[in-house]
């Protein structure tokens, strides 16, 4: 008799009666009175006394049911976080073996997620599910104590786990354990550190470099300053030259120190920027007339192709250091007698205005080509051709990408000089008016 | 306090692929009654150091083609240079592999930025150790 009850009627504090209520014989009905002759008078009030417990009934089974579908939406929900989770995540029994992996889990320890089981009644050890043996036995330990001493959460510093065939050959990860229920398991959550590992190694990367790039110029400022302390110089002419090493270098600090925090606001996305309408083929021959007593100077045949009117939004002054150094690359690296010609064009297919700096120098090497752009990245053989900061065409990129939304690039054969180019969206026709 | 006494003509081979530099050690070693020769980068001290007369190499780290410690080993494995000492300029010294330094054989580092005094100073005590072992080590032969 399940689903059903004896309803006990009462009236005036006598029994009168006892009706059994069956969710599932509703018709069925069985009325026993204490006094028979009550039994018509009470009949209307067992009645409404029926309606009323099968309204009840109904309401709660629908309350039942409601919450049974939530419990099921919500159980799907959380199955589908959980498989979807890029974070590695397993739960582990009070004896430390595996009884719920999700897919980013079973990636790492090399499972196929579609034809593997990881449950209660197919659980695995840890250490099948970990491949590093080490992160593996100190989680275990970690996921015992939080079981034993009920605190939240332990964390584990940082460990490794091969990375098949991918760049870099090993992934970084934190485990945070976690206590999951009364039943002794816990919950392991594998954040995966690779980026933030990456980050870090090229941050003291750049440091290590900038810190070389630093020293340089210093050492010599530091050694022509003690030597001209110390009298060495014996005449005017050994002082100039070693007063004129010091400035050189003062000069190339300053611009370093300049290029890189010019760089570091870029990347960081605190520059700002003075955005206007810039003529492009104005300010290109502004910045060459500018170089050209520099070429001159070393015989270098520089020449510019430029007419106004091609319009872009951008800050003057940014882009004219882009322009200033191309340029300026080119005039240091050609041999002398050579010849550097700028162009500024328009390229209606991507509505554009491109500035190309085109030299008939020595051209560059294939294998320097891809890495050109990098930060403190010089030509070897070019090396002791001219002296600069590692950092001018960085900073080109920097501006004209990230600020500009531009693009930038070489072309280039050994020996057969070499085209520098970079395009800007060009203005609308309505800002153009402006 | 000026030691421009008579070096016995010591030939001091300085490598630095930064002009600078090569000229104000050049100066230096140079006021100081030193020969010395000058080189570019790496492989260059190294055509030059084959060619013999040096007595000792001042070499920067970070150079083109071949690095100061490539440089100090290869003048340490060869028996025709080994004999002669080498004192290495560097701008990250701490970054440098320790059993790579010992392997070459560096008598010393000296961080940049250097004191030109100091430099002379190393240079100095360096040569005459060196030839002082040199001759005990000839005796006992």
């Amino acid at each position: 008799m399940l689903n059903s009850s004896w309803i006990l009627i009462v009236l005036g504090g006598c029994v009168l009666g006892m009706v059994l209520a069956s969710l599932h014989h509703r018709r069925r009905l069985r009325v026993a009175c204490a006094d028979p002759g009550s039994a018509r008078r009470m009949g209307s009030a067992v009645s409404d006394l029926h309606d009323r417990f099968q309204l009840e009934q109904e309401s709660r089974t629908e309350e039942q049911v409601l919450a049974r579908r939530i419990a099921e939406e919500r159980a799907t929900r959380f199955e589908r976080m959980f498989t979807s989770f890029d974070d590695p995540i397993l739960v582990l029994d009070r004896h430390g073996e595996v009884v719920e992996a999700n897919p980013a889990a079973l990636a790492i320890a090399g499972l196929d997620p579609e034809g593997c089981a990881v449950d209660a009644v197919h659980p695995q050890p840890l250490s099948s599910m970990i491949p590093n043996r080490v992160a593996a036995a100190e989680i275990h330990t970690l996921s015992r104590n939080v079981m034993e001493s009920g605190a939240e959460e332990f964390r584990r510093s940082m460990f490794e786990l091969p990375n098949d065939g991918g760049v870099p050959s090993t992934r970084a990860f934190e485990a945070v354990i976690r206590a999951l229920d009364g039943n002794g398991r816990t919950l392991v959550v594998l954040h995966e550190t690779t980026r933030e590992r990456e980050m870090a190694r090229l941050k003291s990367e750049f440091v290590a470099k900038a810190s070389h790039e630093l020293r340089t110029p210093l050492s010599s400022i530091r050694a022509s300053l003690e030597m001209l302390s110390d009298g060495e110089f014996q005449n005017l002419e050994q002082r100039t030259e070693f007063l004129g090493i010091a400035m050189e270098e003062t000069d190339r600090l300053a611009k370093l120190v300049n290029d890189m925090l010019d760089i570091s606001c870029i990347e960081a996305g605190v520059a700002r920027p003075r955005m206007g309408c810039v003529d492009l083929g104005d300010l290109a021959n502004e910045v060459v007339g500018g170089l050209r007593a520099a070429a001159e100077r070393k015989s270098v045949d520089l020449r510019i192709h430029a007419e106004s009117g091609l319009v872009v939004d951008g800050d003057p002054e940014m882009l004219a250091a882009v322009i200033g150094n191309l340029v300026g690359n080119g005039l240091k690296y050609v041999p002398e007698g050579e010849r550097v010609t700028v162009t500024v064009d328009a390229e209606d297919l991507t509505r554009s205005v491109v500035v190309t700096v085109t030299d008939t120098g020595l051209g560059i090497p294939p294998e320097d080509i891809d890495r050109l752009f990098e930060k403190f990245y010089r030509i070897k053989r070019y090396e002791r051709t001219a002296r600069g900061t590692g950092l001018g065409l960085n900073l080109c990129r920097n501006i004209v990408e990230q600020v500009h939304q531009g693009r930038i690039g070489v072309d280039s054969r050994l020996g057969e000089g070499a085209r520098f180019w970079f395009s800007v969206p060009a203005s609308h026709p309505a800002s153009m008016a402006a | 306090m000026n030691n421009d006494q008579d070096n016995g003509n010591s030939t001091i081979l300085v490598a630095d692929d930064e002009e600078y530099i090569v000229r104000v050690v050049a100066f230096k070693l140079r006021g100081a009654g030193y020969e010395v020769i000058e080189a570019v980068d790496g492989e260059d001290a190294w055509s030059k150091i084959r060619e013999g007369g040096i007595d000792l190499v001042l070499t920067d780290h970070q150079m083109p083609f071949m690095t100061g410690l490539e440089l100090a080993g290869r003048i340490a494995d060869d028996p025709k240079t080994t004999h002669i000492p080498v004192l290495m300029l560097t701008a990250r010294g701490f970054r440098l592999d320790a059993e790579e330094i010992v392997a070459s054989r560096i008598v010393e580092l000296i961080a940049k930025p250097f004191s030109p005094r100091v430099l002379l100073e190393r240079v100095r005590a360096t040569l005459l150790q060196w030839n002082g072992e040199h001759d005990v080590r000839e005796e006992a032969a």
